[in-house]
C-alpha cells in the first residue's frame, strides 16, 4: 500500500491507536542509554532477533528521497535463505532480494505492511512469500535520524508449506465434496450456501447456482421452512442438528430428505455450517408399503380386520369423551347373501370383482371419518359416527342394502346380490373389540335367519336368543355323537281297509334333556346353521339300517310275520354333495347285512335343482347297485321336466301341499283344479315309469280322490304318525296292517 | 488516472492538501467518537474472538446493535424473525458484515448527509452484486460483500472534509465515471482509494483495503477486488441507466461476460431493496 498520498506523511508521532503495548514499550525505553538494565534490554532483543528462526532483514533509505531502501542488517535465517553471508546482504537493494508483485515497494511510514513478494536467492531459485514491514517510528536522539528504517520479517518458506499443505487439504476436501454421492451443502452466512455438490444439484434437478444463497430454501415445502429455518439457528448456535423435511425438486416431485447440518466455525471469521441431505423417500415408501399391507385388505384396498379391531377398540376405550368420540356409533356388518354362488359359479375371478365393487359403494354410502373394513371374505364392516336414534341406524342400512341391490356387471352378467345386515350400537358398551364384531356376526344371522336382504339390530332379546340357539347347537351336536337322536319311523302304506305296509320313512327325533321334544323343523335348521346336516343324515341312515336289519333277522327268524320292503331315508343335497358319500352308504348298508335295495334316498326336489350335477352322478352311482331314489316334496322345487326323463328315480313323493286341496263334493271326485294337477302329476309319473306316494293324506276324502287317481301307496297320519321302533313292531306283528282314522287334532308340540 | 509515483513527495494537487489532511486527522479522530464500533473493529479480524465476545462488545453500542439485528433478520439471511439476540446476529451475518457495518457507523453514515442521499442504495446495490459474482470469481461472498458494503465509504469522509466542494461536485458529475476524473483532479485521488486508505488506517485486513484500492486502478487486481469492480458497475448500471455501461469482460479481464452481468440485475434489484430498508432506517 503506497501511502505516499497524504501530504508529508502524516506525521503523527504515535503509531496506529491499535497497537498500544507496543507504544508503552516504545515509549518507555531509553535508547543510548548506559545503565546496565537498557544495554541488557537492547543486547537480549537484538540476540533474539539474530537468533531467531525468522529470516529478518533491517533496511532503511534516506528521508526525502525516491532512492529504494537498502539492507542494513540480516539475521542468520535471512542468511540462509538467500544462500550468502549474512554481511554480503548489506547494502544491496531489497527489492533484488525481495522482487514485489506489482509496482512499487510497499513500505509505508505510518503503520506496518504487508506484501506479495519474490524472494530470490543466490543460487537462482525463486520462491514466492510474503513479507511484512515494520516501520521504526521517528524519535529525536536515535543514531539515523536522517533516515526511515524498518524491519523486513520474511514469512518463513515453512509456513508456506504449511499453508499449501492446509490448501490442498481443503482442495482435496472440496473435491471429495464435490464428487460425494452424499449431497452436501455447505454454508455461507447465516442460511445462504456457498457451495453445494453435484449430488445435491442432481437430486434437486436444478444447477448448482440457482441453490446457493437462499435460493435452496425456496425448494422447501411451504409447511416445512419453519423446521428447517429453526434447524438452521440451532447449528448456527453450534449443536449437531437432525431433522426429516420435504423438498420440492425441478420436476415439482416432493422427496422426503433427512438432512443433517454440523456447525463449522472459522475463527476471525465467523460460525457456519456442512450438510449432507439424504433422500430418504423411496426407503420410508417402503414401510409405508409394508405398514399399509398390514393394515389393509389388499383385494379392495380396505382396512383389513386387523385395522378394524384397532379402530373398535380406540372407539370402546373412550367412554364419556366428548361428543362426536365414541358416542353414537355403530358397527354394521355386511354380509352378502348368495356370494358362494357366485364365486362357484363365475369363478374367483368374478368374485373379486364383485367384492371390488361392492366396496367401492360402500365407501359412497358412509361419510369421511367413518370407516369401511373388509375383515374377510364376503363380509364388510362399516364404523359409523352419529348414529344417535334407530332412524339414524335404519338409513345407513337401507343406504347400504340399496348400494348392494343395485345390478353389479361382471362378466357381461348383470347380478342382483343381496345383503344381509347386522348393527351392534357401542353406546355404554364394555367389551373388547372382538365380542363386538362376533356380536355383529350373530346379529347377521338373525337377519340371515329372517330371510335375508334386512338388517337386525343387535339387541338384548336377538344376543339371548342368539345366545340359547349356540347352546342348542352345542347341545345337537353332543346328542348326534352319544346317540341322544333318534329315528321314528312312518309307514307307507298301500291304501285300503285295512291298507298294507309296505315301507317306512325314516324321521328324526330329538328330546331336548331340559327342554323337551324339539320341533324337527327347529333342530333341522339349527343342524343347517351348524353344518350338521350330513351327520344327522347319516346317522339316521346308520339306525334305520340297524333296525331294519334286526326286523329282518326277526322276520327270518319267525318273530315277525313280515317286514318293510324298504326303509326311505332323507339326505341332503350337501350330503349327497360331500365326498365320499356313495362309500359311506355302501358300508353302512354291509355293515347291517343289507341289501341296496333296502334303502331308498329321499331328496327334495328343491335340493335336486340346486346341485344337480353332483347329486346326479351319486344317486346315478348308487342307483345302479340297486339303492332306491325317490324325489321328495314332488312338485315344491323349481326342476324342468326336461330333466325329470333323465333323473336316476324310481318313484315320486307328491307333496302334503297337492293333497291338501283335494275334494270329493262339490266339484265330484272327477273335478277341481288340485284333483286336475294331481291327476297330471300322477300321469307323468306313470308315463315315466314312475312309482307314486301321496304324502299328507289324513282325511278320508283325500284318500278316496287320491286312490281314485290311482295312487299305489299312500303316506300320512290318516294311516298312521310316525312311530317309535316299539310301536312300529307292534304293526308289524300285526301283520303290517293299519286302519285309517280320521286326524284329531294334537295340541302342538312344545317350541324350542 | 495518474498513478501516484514512489516517493514521499505528494503529487496532490495544493488545494487539495488542506483536504487530505483533514481526512488524515478524521482518520484518527473518528474511533474516538465512537469507541465502541472502534473496538468491534479490531475484535472482528482476531482470532481470538468468537460470536458471544463480539456480540458482548457490540451491544454496547445500541445503534449498530439495533442495525445488526435488523440485518439478521432480513431474507437476505435466510432466517427471518428468529434472531433476537447480538451473538447469534454476529453469527448470522458474519464478521466481515459486522465489520462493515461498524467502520460505516465510525464514518458517521447513520445519518446520511444530503449530498450523500442514496448512498445506502448504491453501496447495498453494489454489496449484493458482488456477492453474486464471488463464486464465479472463486473468493468468499461475505468479504465480497462487507468490501462492496464500503466501496464508498470515502465519498462520507469526502463530504466531511471538503464541505463545499465535493457535494458541488457530486451534483455537477453526469455519472461515476465523469466523478472519478473531478476527484482525481482535485484531489489527485479516487473516493475508493480514500475508502481503502480509511480501511487500512482502521486495520481491516490487508486484503481488503488493498482490494478496494484496486478497484478503480487499471491492471491487476485480486478476484475480491474484481468482484466489487463488478459490483460497482452492476450497481451503476441499475441506479444510471443513461450512463454508457462499461465492458464486465474488460473489469474482469474476461473471467464474467456482459450477459452474465446482466441476468443478475432482477434479482440483485429485488434482494437489495429490502436490505436498503433495514440499513437506512
Amino acid at each position: 500500500m503506497n501511502s505516499t498520498m497524504w501530504p508529508h506523511g502524516r506525521g503523527r508521532q504515535e503509531p496506529p491507536w491499535t497497537e498500544p503495548v507496543l507504544n508503552e514499550a516504545w515509549r518507555g525505553h531509553h535508547f543510548g542509554g548506559s545503565d546496565d538494565s537498557t544495554l541488557g534490554v537492547d543486547a537480549a532483543l537484538l540476540h533474539f532477533a539474530s537468533a531467531a528462526d525468522q529470516p529478518l532483514l533491517v533496511v532503511s533509505r534516506p528521508q526525502e528521497t525516491t532512492e529504494i531502501a537498502r539492507v542494513r542488517w540480516a539475521n542468520t535465517a535471512a542468511a540462509d535463505l538467500f544462500g550468502v553471508d549474512a554481511h554480503h546482504l548489506v547494502d544491496l537493494a531489497v527489492t533484488r532480494l525481495l522482487e514485489p508483485q506489482g509496482p512499487g515497494e510497499r513500505l509505508a511510514r505510518e503503520r506496518r505492511s504487508r506484501y506479495a513478494v519474490d524472494a530470490v536467492t543466490s543460487g537462482g531459485d525463486v520462491r514466492h512469500t510474503e513479507v511484512v514491514a515494520w516501520p521504526v517510528p521517528e524519535r529525536a536522539g536515535i543514531a539515523g535520524r536522517s533516515e526511515h528504517f524498518w524491519v523486513l520479517a520474511i514469512v518463513l518458506p515453512e509456513d508456506e508449506r504449511a499453508q499449501a499443505a492446509l490448501r490442498a487439504a481443503e482442495e482435496r476436501f472440496a473435491t471429495l465434496a464435490q464428487s460425494s454421492p452424499v449431497p452436501t451443502i455447505v454454508s455461507d452466512v447465516g442460511a445462504r450456501l456457498s457451495r453445494v455438490n453435484d449430488a445435491f444439484a442432481q437430486l434437486m434437478g436444478l444447477p448448482a447456482e440457482e441453490l446457493c444463497g437462499t435460493g435452496w430454501l425456496t425448494h422447501v415445502l411451504d409447511d416445512e421452512r419453519v423446521g428447517v429455518v429453526e434447524g438452521i439457528a440451532k447449528v448456527l448456535a453450534g449443536e449437531k442438528v437432525v431433522l426429516d423435511t420435504r423438498l420440492r425438486n425441478a420436476a415439482g416431485q416432493v422427496r422426503w430428505v433427512t438432512v443433517r447440518l454440523a456447525p463449522s466455525r472459522t475463527p476471525g471469521y465467523g460460525a457456519g455450517f456442512i450438510g449432507t441431505v439424504e433422500d430418504v423417500t423411496d426407503r420410508l415408501a417402503r414401510e409405508h408399503r409394508l405398514a399399509y399391507q398390514a393394515q389393509h385388505d389388499l383385494l379392495t384396498g380396505l382396512p383389513n380386520r386387523l385395522a378394524l379391531l384397532e379402530r373398535l377398540a380406540d372407539l370402546l376405550a373412550l367412554p364419556g369423551q366428548a361428543p362426536g368420540q365414541g358416542e353414537n356409533v355403530g358397527v354394521l356388518m355386511v354380509d352378502l347373501d348368495d356370494f358362494k354362488t357366485v364365486n362357484d359359479g363365475l369363478g374367483p375371478e368374478a368374485g373379486d370383482a364383485v367384492l371390488v365393487e361392492i366396496a367401492r359403494r360402500l365407501a359412497r354410502t358412509v361419510r369421511t371419518g367413518d370407516m369401511v373394513a373388509r375383515p374377510g371374505g364376503d363380509e364388510f364392516v362399516l364404523v359409523c359416527a352419529d348414529m344417535a336414534d334407530l332412524d339414524a341406524v335404519q338409513a345407513t342400512a337401507r343406504r347400504v342394502l340399496d348400494a348392494v341391490l343395485a345390478p353389479v356387471e361382471v362378466n357381461g352378467l348383470r347380478l342382483r346380490l343381496v345383503a344381509s345386515i347386522g348393527v351392534v350400537l357401542l353406546d355404554g358398551l364394555t367389551c373388547s373389540a372382538e365380542e363386538v364384531v362376533r356380536d355383529a356376526g350373530i346379529a347377521v344371522h338373525e337377519a340371515k335367519a329372517a330371510g335375508g336382504g334386512r338388517w337386525t339390530l343387535l339387541d338384548e332379546d336377538v344376543r339371548q336368543r342368539a345366545r340359547r340357539s349356540l347352546r342348542l347347537v352345542a347341545d345337537l351336536r353332543e346328542a348326534l355323537a352319544t346317540g341322544g337322536v333318534d329315528v321314528h319311523y312312518q309307514p307307507i302304506v298301500r291304501p285300503g281297509r285295512p291298507a298294507q305296509l309296505l315301507s317306512l320313512e325314516a324321521l328324526c327325533r330329538w328330546t331336548h334333556p331340559e327342554l323337551g321334544p324339539i320341533p324337527p323343523q327347529s333342530f333341522i335348521e339349527l343342524a343347517e346353521r351348524a353344518n350338521l346336516v350330513p351327520a344327522l343324515d347319516a346317522h339316521v341312515l346308520a339306525v334305520a339300517c340297524r333296525d331294519l336289519a334286526d326286523w329282518r333277522a326277526a322276520h327270518a327268524a319267525g318273530e315277525l310275520p313280515t317286514s318293510p320292503d324298504y326303509v326311505a331315508v332323507n339326505v341332503s343335497a350337501v350330503s349327497l354333495a360331500a365326498d365320499g358319500f356313495a362309500a359311506g352308504v355302501r358300508r353302512v348298508m354291509s355293515a347291517a347285512g343289507l341289501h341296496p335295495s333296502d334303502i331308498c334316498l329321499e331328496v327334495t326336489e328343491t335340493a335336486l335343482a340346486s346341485d344337480l350335477r353332483a347329486c346326479r352322478t351319486v344317486l346315478e352311482e348308487l342307483r345302479a347297485e340297486g339303492t332306491r331314489v325317490a324325489i321328495d316334496d314332488f312338485g315344491t322345487g323349481y326342476s324342468s321336466l326336461a330333466y325329470l326323463k333323465d333323473l336316476p328315480v324310481d318313484h315320486l313323493k307328491v307333496d302334503r301341499s297337492f293333497v291338501r286341496d283335494l275334494r270329493t263334493d262339490g266339484d265330484g271326485p272327477s273335478g277341481g283344479p288340485a284333483r286336475a294337477v294331481a291327476a297330471a302329476v300322477v300321469s307323468l309319473a306313470r308315463t315315466l315309469g314312475l312309482g307314486i306316494v301321496a304324502e299328507g293324506v289324513e282325511t278320508f276324502e283325500q284318500d278316496a280322490v287320491i286312490t281314485d287317481l290311482g295312487c299305489e301307496a299312500v303316506q300320512g297320519y290318516l294311516y298312521s304318525r310316525p312311530l317309535t321302533r316299539q310301536g312300529l313292531v307292534e304293526v308289524l306283528r300285526a301283520g303290517g296292517e293299519l286302519h285309517p282314522q280320521p286326524v284329531v287334532p294334537t295340541p302342538r308340540e312344545v317350541t324350542a | 488516472m495518474s498513478e501516484p509515483t514512489v516517493g514521499n513527495v505528494s503529487t496532490a494537487p495544493p488545494g487539495a492538501v488542506e483536504v487530505l489532511g483533514r481526512i488524515s486527522a478524521a482518520l484518527d479522530d473518528l474511533p474516538a467518537h465512537r469507541p465502541v464500533a472502534a473496538k468491534v473493529i479490531a475484535e472482528a479480524d482476531s482470532m481470538k474472538s468468537d460470536a458471544k465476545s463480539l456480540g458482548r462488545t457490540l451491544s454496547y453500542d445500541p445503534a449498530l446493535t439495533a442495525k445488526v439485528l435488523r440485518l439478521a433478520n432480513s431474507a437476505y439471511f435466510g432466517l427471518s424473525g428468529r434472531v433476537s439476540q447480538p451473538p447469534f446476529a454476529v453469527t448470522v451475518v458474519g464478521f466481515a458484515t459486522v465489520r462493515s457495518l461498524a467502520v460505516s457507523a465510525m464514518a458517521g453514515l447513520d445519518e446520511v448527509p444530503e449530498a450523500l442521499a442514496g448512498f445506502w442504495d448504491r453501496s447495498v446495490l453494489t454489496a449484493v452484486a458482488a456477492a453474486e459474482f464471488a463464486p464465479r470469481l472463486r473468493t468468499q461472498a461475505p468479504d465480497a460483500f462487507s468490501v462492496g458494503l464500503l466501496a464508498r465509504l470515502g465519498q462520507a469522509l469526502l463530504v466531511r472534509c471538503d464541505p463545499v466542494e465535493y457535494p458541488r461536485m457530486l451534483a455537477e458529475a453526469a455519472d461515476r465515471e465523469e466523478l472519478l476524473a473531478a476527484e482525481n483532479r482535485r484531489y489527485g485521488a479516487v473516493h475508493t482509494r480514500v475508502s481503502a486508505e480509511a480501511l487500512a488506517a482502521w486495520a481491516f485486513p490487508d486484503d481488503l483495503s488493498q482490494a478496494l484500492a484496486q478497484v478503480d486502478r487499471p491492471g491487476f487486481s485480486t478476484p475480491l477486488a474484481t468482484c466489487v469492480r463488478l459490483g460497482v458497475e452492476l450497481s451503476e448500471r441499475i441506479l444510471d441507466p443513461a450512463r454508457p455501461p462499461r465492458s464486465a469482460e474488460q473489469l474482469s479481464a474476461g473471467h464474467v461476460r456482459d450477459a452474465e452481468v446482466d441476468s443478475l440485475r432482477a434479482g440483485v434489484t429485488r434482494t437489495a431493496a429490502e436490505l436498503v430498508q433495514l440499513l437506512s432506517s
